[in-house]
C-alpha cells in the first residue's frame, strides 16, 4: 500500500505524467537556482570546455567548475550540450497569431510614417507560437512592425514572461523600410520608369520627413516647445544617434541607396533583408554596418541567379567583413531559426560564425554584448542544452533557461502528440 | 471663336498630316476607271519582274499587263516611271474594318461558374461580316502602307466569331466584304472571372463543345430525316455555329502567340481533328519541324518587340564606371558581367523571334503574316528587321500576297499581279523593303488612292493646346479604391497634331503603360476606355479645376470610385 | 545538364532531346539508401538505358557509359513531391466548385526554372497538382524533371496514374460561398456538393448505358446524354480511374470526405496537407487513405491554428501511407530538410524520414512500381547529396532522371532559365524575404476573382 502511494507520488511529480494528466496546458516555469552539471560548454566566445554552469539571480554565475550551492536545482546534462539562447534578429512573433484572420495580425499598421507604434504593447505573451519558437531553442527575439515606410518601433524580447515589461530584452530600434524600386511581387505589372519613379518619389518624402525629424529635434534640444507630433516625436531619439534605424533593403540599387542616406544623414543603422548582399558585400563591408538577414531557405532574388544564392548569401557577407545576424523574418514558425544558420552554415558561412550569428553577433548589434549571446559569468541565462549540435535537424532540446526560469519543453506541438500517438478512444465507438 | 478654332485645326491637319489620301468622299467622283500605268517595274509575283512595262486597269480588275500593251482611250495614264509595282498585301489575320466593342457594364457576375456562352466569350456564330464599318480608320491605316485586302474576325476571347475576307476600300459594308465567313476565329483565352477563365478550361470547353456539336449535328439530321417520336434538337447558337468546323466546311484560326499556345492548339487539332491554321504566332520558332510535319498554315505576328538603342546606354555605364572608387570596382566588374551575360542570353532570343520567319521559310513551313494589332507605320519596318535577319525579299512578299491568298482560299482572284485579277495592288517609288520605301498609289478594287509626300519645311510643330482641351490635358495622379485596396497610377492626356485628345493610363496594376481610347469630353465630363491587360475599363470623371472624381468600371471586377489630381497642365507643358 | 542546355541554346536546334530520353550512368563507390533494401556501404548504381540495372559492389559498365564517383556521398532515389504546382501555366479554375473537367496537363510549361531548382534539391519528380479553390478542382499531372527541353510532352510521366484535385474546408469555402454567396459556403454545404456531383455523374452514366443498349432496336427514338467532359471525368472516378488528392485540414471534413467516398464506392484517395490527420489517423489507415503533409506549416489560416509538426509521426505510426510535400516552388528545393524534421518532431529513424519523400509519395502517386526507391528495374532516378541527407549540413550534388544528369552543382551556372523575354532588361528581382510562403494552392485565384489584390493565403 505504501509502495503504492510512493509510486503514485513519483508519477504525480514526474513531467512526463504531469502533462499528460493536464493535456493542452503547458506546464509552469520555475526560478531558482540551477546547476547544469557536466556539459560540454559551448561558450560561443570562449571556446568549447566541459564542465557546468550555474545560474543564480537570472544570471550566470559560474562557469566550468562550479560549487553547488545546497539551494540549487542540479540537472543533469552528462553527455549534452550547453549552448546560449539562439537569438532572432526579425520576426513578428506575438504579433501575428494567425495571418489569414486579419484581426489575430497586429504587425502592420495603417499609415506610411508610424515610427511611434510600438511593437512592445501588441506582443501576445499568451501567442501559442511563443511555446513553439522556444522549444527549438529560440530564447530571444526581435518583433517588429511591418508595413509602409515607417512601420513602428521593433524591441527585443525574451520569450518568457507574462507582461512586456517581464519580456523586453533592452533593445529597441526604429524600423525603415528602405524606398524600393523593385517589384512588390510577381504581381506588380509597374514598369521600370514607373517604378523608378515611385522609388524616386518615396526618397523624396523620406528626406522630408528627416528634414522635419531633424528640426524637431533640434528644437527640442533646445527646450523649445513643438508641435504634437508623436511620430517625430519617435525619431528624435535616432536623430540623436540614441536609438538605431533599423534599414530594410533588398535589391542592389537600394542597399547602396541605404548606405548612401545613413552615409549622408550620418544615422546609427542596422540593415535588414539585403537579400542582394551578395552583390555588393565590398560596399556594405565598408559601410562598417551590421546585417540582419533572412530567410535563407527562400527563392534566389532573380530567375537568373544561381539556385543557392539566396542559402549563400549570408556567407558570401559574412566572408567578405560584414557582421551578419540572421533571422527568420516569421511568425508562427520561428522555430526554423537553428536550420536557417544550419543552411547558411553549409553553404559558406561555416558552422562557428552561423552561431554566431545567432547568439553574440545579434546581442552585439543590439548593444548587449555584455548581456546575451554567449556563456559567460555575468549575462543573463539564457541557454539552451541540447543533445547535439542544435541546427542539425534531428537534435532534440532538453532544457531551456530564459532569463533565468526553467521553462518547460512543451508547446501545443507537443502536447496535441502526447494526446494524438495513441488516440484513445481509437477505433472504438 | 470657336468656330475659328476648327477652321485653323483643320488647316493644321492638311498641312501637318504628310501621306493623307486624296480619295474622299467629299472631292469629285473619278472621272474614269480606267487606268494605265506605265513605265513601271511590275513584280508579278513574288520573284518575277516586268521591267518598265505597262499594266490596264479595268472596272476593277487587272486588264493587261505587259511590256507592249496598247492604251485604252479612256484611260487616265499614270506615268510611274522607275517606281515599283507590287500586288496588295493581304493581312492573314486582323481586325481591320471591326471596331472594338464597347465593353458592356455589367454587375459582378452571380454565377460565374454558369455563365451565358455570350457572356464566356463563345460566340462562334457572330460574323464580322455584321459588325464592318466602311469609315474604320484601321482601312486607311492599313492601306496606306500596302494593304488592299485583310481577313478580318471579330473581338472577343475564346471564340469570338466568323472572319470575312475584306477590300480595304469601300463606301459601306457590303463594298468592303469580299468572301464571307470562310474562318472560325478562336483563341486561348478566357472569360474574364467567368468559366471558362484559365487556358486549362479553354481547352477543355473546345473538346466539349466540339463533341455537342458533333452530337447536336447528328441529332438535327437523323431529326430531318424522321422527326416522328424523336425529341426535338434544341438550337443552341454556339453549338450550331460550331457544326461546319466539325463537318471540315471551315478553318479554325488558333491565336498562338507562343510556341507552348502552339503546342496546346495542335494537340487539340490532333484530339478532335478539325482543320486549323495558326495566327498572331510570335515566338514559334521551335516549333518548325512539327510544323512542317503537319503542313498546319501558320500566320505570323508583325507585331515584334521593340528594337533597343544601344549606344546610350553603353555611354552612361562608361561615365559610371570612372567615377567609381577602386574597392568597388570589383563588384561593379560582376554586376556588369551579369548584365553581359543576361544581354546575350536575350539577343539570342532576339535574333530567335526576328529570324523565325526565315527559319521557317528555309524549313518550307506554309507561312504568312497577319498584323495582330501593330500599328500599320511600324509594320514595313519590322519586315525589314527579318529580312536583315536572313528572311528573302521575295519570301517576305509571298507571305504578305500570295501566301495569305492561298491559306485563305482566295489566290485565284487575289495575290499577284496577273491579267483578270481584282486591281489590288501598289506603286512603291523605290522596291518596298528599302530602308526609305514610300507608297505613292494603291489601287483597292481598282480604285486609286494616291499619297502626297511631305514636303520639305512641312515639319511638325507641337500644336498649341487648343482652350476645348485646356481643361484635359496635363497629367493627373489618380487612385482608385477597388474593395479597399488603393490602387494608384498616372493619367496622362495630350492634344495630338489633329487638336483631337490621346492619353495613356499607367499604374502598378497595369502591365505596361496602355493607350486610352474612346476619349470624350462634355463640359467637365471626361470618359474614356482602356485596355487594361486584357480587360477594359471604362473610366467616367468630372473635373473640378485641378482635381477630378469619379468612377472606374473594371468589369468584371465591379466599379469602383476614382480621384485624381492634376500635378502638370497645359500651361506647362 | 548545362552542357546540354547551352548546346541547345546556341545552336537554336528547333528538334527537342527526343521523348522519354534515357542515358547510361555508374554511380561508383557511394553509401546507397535503397529505401526498400537498407542502406549499402561502398556500393555502386549502374543505369542503363535510363533504367536500373544493377546495385552491388565493384560493378563494371560498358564504355558509353558515364561513371560519376560518389565516394564519400549519399546516393539515395530521385526525390518525389506528392504536391506542387510547377511547370504548369494554370494553377485554379476558380470559377465553380465542381472543375473536374479541367486538367493542368493541357498547360505544362516545362520551361519554369521552378523544375530546375527542384532538381537542385534532388527531387526528378512532382505531382503538379491544380490549386484548392473548389470542392472538386481540376486533373493533375504527374512530371518528370527532364529539365532543358521545351516540349511539354517530354516533361509528362506517361503512363503515371490519373490523379484529381479535390478541396475542403476554407479555401471553396472563402471562394464561392463567402465572396459570391453561392454554395458551399460551410463545411456541410461542402458534402453536399460531392454527393450531387457524383449523384449526377451516376445519373449520367445510367442514360449512356440505357441509350447504347437501345441503340440496336430499331424503333428506338431515343437521342445520346447530351456530352459533358465534367461528368465524363466523374464518372471516371467513380469507375476508380482516378486517384482522388484532397486538399483538407480539419479532422471532422477528413471524416465527412470519408463517409461520402465510401457511399460512392471510390477507394483510392490521398489526402492533401491533412494538417488534423492525426486525429483521424486510425480512420485513415482504417480506409487505406494516404496522407501528404506538411512538415511543419501552421497556423497561416484559421483551420490549421490546431496543428501540430509532429503529425507525420502520429500518421506513421498510426499505419498511414504518409508523405511530405512541398506545395510551394521554394520548398521543394530542399524536401529532404522537410523530411528530416520529423526526426526532431517524433523521432522518425532515417529510413522512416526518407520514405516520405520517395516511396511513400510514389505510392501515393501511383507510380510505386516505377520509382521511388533504388532497385533493379526502376527508374534511374537518383539523388546523390553531400552528406547524409537528412542532415542540415548537406548539399544536392547531383540530380539524375532516367539515367541522364540535370542538375550537377559543380557544372551549376548563373541563368538556367530556358524561357527569355526578348524585352525584358535584366532578370527582375523579387523580395522574396518579405515574402508570405503559404498556400499556393491558391495561386491564381486573386487574380481571378479580384485583378488588383495581392497574393492570398
Amino acid at each position: 500500500m505504501k509502495i503504492l502511494q510512493y509510486i503514485l507520488i513519483f508519477f504525480a511529480t514526474s513531467p512526463l505524467v504531469f502533462s499528460s494528466l493536464s493535456a493542452q496546458q503547458i506546464g509552469k516555469n520555475i526560478k531558482g537556482s540551477f546547476v547544469l552539471q557536466n556539459a560540454t560548454i559551448h561558450t560561443v566566445t570562449k571556446g568549447n570546455l566541459t564542465g557546468s554552469v550555474l545560474i543564480e539571480d537570472g544570471r550566470i554565475s559560474a562557469v566550468g567548475a562550479v560549487t553547488t550551492p545546497s539551494s540549487a536545482h542540479i540537472v543533469d546534462c552528462s553527455g549534452l550540450h550547453i549552448y546560449p539562447g539562439l537569438i532572432d534578429g526579425g520576426t513578428t512573433l506575438g504579433l501575428t497569431e494567425v495571418s489569414s484572420v486579419s484581426l489575430t495580425d497586429d504587425s502592420d499598421e495603417i499609415g506610411d510614417f508610424t515610427p511611434h507604434v510600438q511593437s512592445l504593447t501588441a506582443v501576445n505573451p499568451n501567442s501559442v507560437a511563443i511555446p513553439v519558437t522556444r522549444v527549438n531553442g529560440i530564447t530571444t527575439v526581435i518583433t517588429k512592425p511591418t508595413g509602409g515606410l515607417f512601420p513602428g518601433t521593433a524591441s527585443l524580447i525574451n520569450l518568457v514572461g507574462y507582461t512586456p515589461d517581464q519580456m523586453y530584452a533592452g533593445f529597441k530600434a526604429v524600423m525603415l523600410n528602405f524606398p524600393s524600386s523593385s517589384k512588390r511581387n510577381r504581381w506588380d505589372r509597374r514598369s521600370k520608369e514607373d517604378r523608378k519613379k515611385e522609388g524616386g518619389k518615396a526618397v523624396k518624402k523620406l528626406n522630408d520627413i528627416w528634414k522635419k525629424a531633424k528640426l524637431h529635434a533640434d528644437l527640442i534640444s533646445k527646450g523649445q516647445k513643438t508641435e504634437y507630433n508623436p511620430d517625430l516625436d519617435a525619431l528624435v531619439s535616432v536623430v540623436r544617434g540614441q536609438t538605431p534605424l533599423m534599414i530594410e533593403a533588398n535589391k542592389k540599387d537600394d542597399i547602396l541607396a541605404a548606405i548612401k542616406w545613413v552615409r549622408k544623414n550620418k544615422v546609427k543603422a542596422i540593415l535588414s533583408g539585403c537579400s542582394e548582399g551578395f552583390r555588393v558585400v565590398d560596399s556594405l563591408a565598408a559601410a562598417g554596418l551590421p546585417v540582419i538577414t533572412g530567410p535563407m531557405m527562400t527563392m534566389p532574388p532573380r530567375g537568373s541567379d544561381r539556385y543557392d544564392r539566396a542559402y549563400s548569401n549570408a556567407g558570401i557577407m559574412s566572408n567578405g567583413g560584414v557582421k551578419v545576424v540572421i533571422r527568420s523574418n516569421q511568425s508562427e514558425n520561428v522555430r526554423n531559426l537553428p536550420f536557417e544558420a544550419g543552411f547558411a552554415a553549409a553553404y559558406g558561412m561555416g558552422k562557428e560564425e552561423a552561431l554566431k550569428a545567432v547568439t553574440i553577433n545579434a546581442a552585439e548589434v543590439f548593444g548587449l554584448g555584455d548581456q546575451l549571446g554567449s556563456i559567460e559569468v555575468g549575462k543573463v541565462a539564457n541557454i539552451i542544452v541540447t543533445d547535439g549540435d542544435p541546427f542539425e535537424t534531428k537534435t532534440q532540446v532538453k532544457h531551456i533557461f530564459i532569463n533565468g526560469w526553467q521553462v518547460p519543453t512543451e508547446s501545443r506541438h507537443t502536447l496535441l502528440y502526447d494526446e494524438f500517438i495513441e488516440r484513445s478512444p481509437g477505433l472504438d465507438k | 471663336m470657336r468656330m475659328k478654332v476648327w477652321v485653323n485645326l483643320g488647316l493644321l491637319i492638311m498641312i501637318l498630316f504628310p501621306y493623307s489620301s486624296v480619295y474622299s468622299q467629299d472631292a469629285p467622283g473619278e472621272v474614269t476607271r480606267t487606268y494605265a500605268i506605265t513605265g513601271v517595274h511590275i513584280i508579278t509575283s513574288p520573284g518575277t519582274m516586268i521591267k518598265n512595262g505597262t499594266v490596264i486597269i479595268k472596272d476593277g480588275l487587272i486588264h493587261n499587263v505587259g511590256r507592249s500593251v496598247s492604251i485604252p482611250a479612256d484611260a487616265q495614264v499614270i506615268k510611274a516611271d522607275t517606281m515599283y509595282m507590287y500586288a496588295g498585301f493581304i493581312d492573314g489575320l486582323s481586325h481591320i474594318g471591326v471596331p472594338k466593342p464597347k465593353e458592356e457594364e455589367r454587375a459582378r457576375d452571380k454565377d460565374p461558374g454558369n455563365p451565358t456562352n455570350k457572356r464566356a466569350g463563345i460566340t462562334p456564330e457572330k460574323s464580322a461580316a455584321d459588325v464592318l464599318s466602311a469609315g474604320h480608320k484601321s482601312i486607311s491605316e492599313y492601306r496606306a502602307v500596302g494593304y488592299t485586302a485583310a481577313h478580318s474576325a471579330p473581338y472577343g476571347r475564346m471564340l469570338p466569331g466568323q472572319g470575312s475576307v475584306i477590300l480595304l476600300d469601300g463606301k459601306n459594308a457590303a463594298d468592303l466584304l469580299y468572301k464571307a465567313d470562310i474562318s472560325n476565329y478562336g483563341q486561348l483565352l478566357g472569360g474574364q472571372g467567368v468559366f471558362p477563365s484559365t487556358v486549362i478550361a479553354v481547352i477543355t470547353k473546345y473538346r466539349e463543345l466540339y463533341r455537342q456539336s458533333q452530337q447536336a449535328n447528328t441529332h438535327i439530321t437523323n431529326y430531318k430525316r424522321n422527326g416522328v417520336g424523336m425529341k426535338r434538337p434544341t438550337y443552341d447558337v454556339a453549338t450550331i455555329g460550331l457544326i461546319p468546323l466539325t463537318k471540315k466546311q471551315t478553318t479554325l484560326f488558333m491565336s498562338a502567340p507562343n510556341h507552348l499556345d502552339i503546342h496546346r492548339a495542335m494537340a487539340l487539332q490532333k484530339d478532335l481533328g478539325f482543320k486549323m491554321a495558326l495566327a498572331n504566332v510570335k515566338s514559334g520558332y521551335r516549333m518548325a519541324d512539327r510544323l512542317k510535319r503537319s503542313n498546319i498554315p501558320v500566320l505570323l505576328s508583325l507585331d515584334l518587340f521593340k528594337e533597343e538603342k544601344e549606344k546610350k546606354d553603353d555611354k552612361k555605364k562608361d561615365d559610371k564606371k570612372k567615377g567609381d572608387k577602386d574597392d568597388k570596382k570589383k563588384e561593379l566588374n560582376e554586376w556588369d558581367k551579369e548584365i553581359e551575360a543576361f544581354t546575350k542570353r536575350k539577343k539570342e532570343e532576339q535574333n530567335n523571334i526576328v529570324g523565325q520567319a526565315a527559319a521557317f521559310a528555309k524549313k518550307g513551313v506554309r507561312f504568312a503574316f497577319s498584323t495582330d494589332g501593330t500599328s500599320a507605320k511600324s509594320i514595313l519596318g519590322n519586315i525589314r528587321r527579318m529580312i536583315k535577319a536572313g528572311l528573302s525579299e521575295s519570301d517576305a512578299l509571298a507571305a504578305l500576297t500570295t501566301n495569305p491568298a492561298q491559306i485563305l482560299g482566295v489566290s485565284q482572284t487575289m495575290g499577284s499581279i496577273q491579267n483578270g485579277k481584282i486591281a489590288n495592288l501598289f506603286i512603291s517609288k523605290t522596291p518596298i523593303f528599302d530602308e526609305k520605301a514610300k507608297i505613292k498609289y494603291v489601287f483597292v478594287d481598282g480604285n486609286l488612292h494616291e499619297y502626297e509626300e511631305k514636303k520639305k519645311g512641312d515639319k511638325k510643330k507641337s500644336g498649341k493646346v487648343s482652350e476645348e482641351n485646356k481643361a484635359y490635358v496635363g497629367i493627373w495622379e489618380y487612385s482608385i479604391n477597388a474593395g479597399g485596396e488603393i490602387l494608384t497610377g498616372e493619367l496622362e492626356i495630350n492634344q495630338n497634331e489633329e487638336g483631337t485628345l490621346e492619353g495613356t493610363l499607367s499604374g502598378a496594376q497595369l502591365d505596361s503603360t496602355v493607350e486610352i481610347d474612346e476619349i470624350t469630353v462634355d463640359g467637365n465630363k471626361l470618359s474614356f476606355t482602356a485596355d487594361a491587360d486584357g480587360i477594359t475599363i471604362s473610366w467616367k470623371g468630372s473635373i473640378d479645376g485641378e482635381s477630378m472624381s469619379g468612377e472606374v468600371n473594371a468589369a468584371p471586377m465591379g466599379i469602383f470610385p476614382i480621384t485624381a489630381t492634376r500635378t502638370s497642365g497645359p500651361d506647362k507643358i | 545538364m548545362k552542357f546540354i542546355i547551352k548546346i541547345f541554346i546556341l545552336l537554336f536546334i528547333p528538334i527537342s532531346l527526343s521523348a522519354q530520353e534515357s542515358g547510361n550512368i555508374l554511380i561508383k563507390n557511394g553509401t546507397v539508401l535503397t529505401i526498400t533494401n537498407g542502406v549499402l556501404k561502398n556500393t555502386d548504381v549502374l543505369i542503363q538505358n535510363g533504367k536500373i540495372q544493377q546495385i552491388g559492389p565493384n560493378l563494371r559498365a560498358s564504355s558509353n557509359t558515364k561513371t560519376i564517383d560518389a565516394t564519400g556521398q549519399y546516393v539515395m532515389p530521385g526525390i518525389i513531391d506528392a504536391h506542387s504546382h510547377i511547370g504548369i501555366d494554370a494553377v485554379n479554375e476558380a470559377t465553380n466548385p465542381v472543375t473536374a473537367e479541367v486538367n493542368v496537363g493541357d498547360a505544362i510549361n516545362p520551361m519554369a526554372v521552378s523544375i530546375y531548382r527542384a532538381l537542385a534539391g534532388g527531387v526528378s519528380v512532382s505531382h503538379a497538382m491544380h490549386g484548392s479553390a473548389n470542392a472538386i478542382g481540376g486533373q493533375c499531372e504527374t512530371i518528370k524533371h527532364r529539365y532543358g527541353t521545351w516540349d511539354p510532352e517530354e516533361i509528362r510521366m506517361k503512363g503515371a496514374p490519373r490523379t484529381i484535385k479535390f478541396a475542403l474546408g476554407e479555401n471553396p469555402m472563402r471562394v464561392h460561398g463567402e465572396r459570391r454567396g453561392l454554395q458551399p459556403k460551410t463545411r456541410m454545404g461542402v458534402e453536399q456538393i460531392f454527393r450531387s456531383a457524383f449523384s449526377e455523374a451516376k445519373r449520367y452514366m445510367d442514360a449512356q448505358k440505357m441509350h447504347k443498349q437501345s441503340m440496336g432496336n430499331k424503333s428506338y427514338k431515343g437521342i445520346a446524354p447530351k456530352y459533358n467532359e465534367r461528368l465524363e471525368v466523374l464518372a471516371d472516378i467513380l469507375r476508380g480511374e482516378i486517384i482522388v488528392h484532397c486538399h483538407s485540414y480539419r479532422a471532422d471534413e477528413i471524416y465527412m470526405l470519408l463517409q461520402v467516398l465510401e457511399d460512392f464506392g471510390i477507394t483510392k484517395i490521398c489526402f492533401q496537407h491533412v494538417n488534423e490527420g492525426f486525429k483521424v489517423a486510425p480512420e485513415l489507415a482504417a480506409y487505406g487513405a494516404g496522407a501528404s503533409v506538411f512538415a511543419d506549416w501552421w497556423a497561416y489560416k484559421f483551420e490549421v491554428y490546431y496543428s501540430t509538426a509532429y503529425n507525420a509521426t502520429i500518421l506513421t505510426r498510426n499505419g498511414v501511407l504518409t508523405s511530405i510535400n512541398s506545395d510551394s516552388g521554394e520548398l521543394i528545393r530542399h524536401l529532404y530538410h522537410e523530411a528530416a524534421k520529423t526526426q526532431r518532431y517524433g523521432g522518425l529513424s532515417d529510413n522512416e524520414a526518407l520514405k516520405l519523400i520517395t516511396i511513400n509519395p510514389a505510392k501515393q502517386l501511383g507510380i510505386g512500381n516505377r520509382v521511388g526507391s533504388l532497385e533493379v528495374g526502376k527508374d534511374g532516378d537518383v539523388a546523390i547529396f553531400s552528406a547524409h541527407p537528412l542532415s542540415v549540413y548537406t548539399i544536392p550534388q547531383m540530380t539524375i532522371v532516367d539515367g541522364i544528369i540535370r542538375f550537377d552543382v559543380e557544372n551549376d551556372d548563373n541563368d538556367m532559365r530556358l524561357a527569355i523575354d526578348p524585352e525584358e532588361e535584366m532578370s527582375s528581382f523579387f523580395d522574396h524575404q518579405n515574402e508570405k510562403n503559404h498556400d499556393k494552392c491558391m495561386e491564381g485565384v486573386a487574380e481571378q476573382l479580384f485583378q488588383f489584390s495581392a497574393h492570398n493565403h
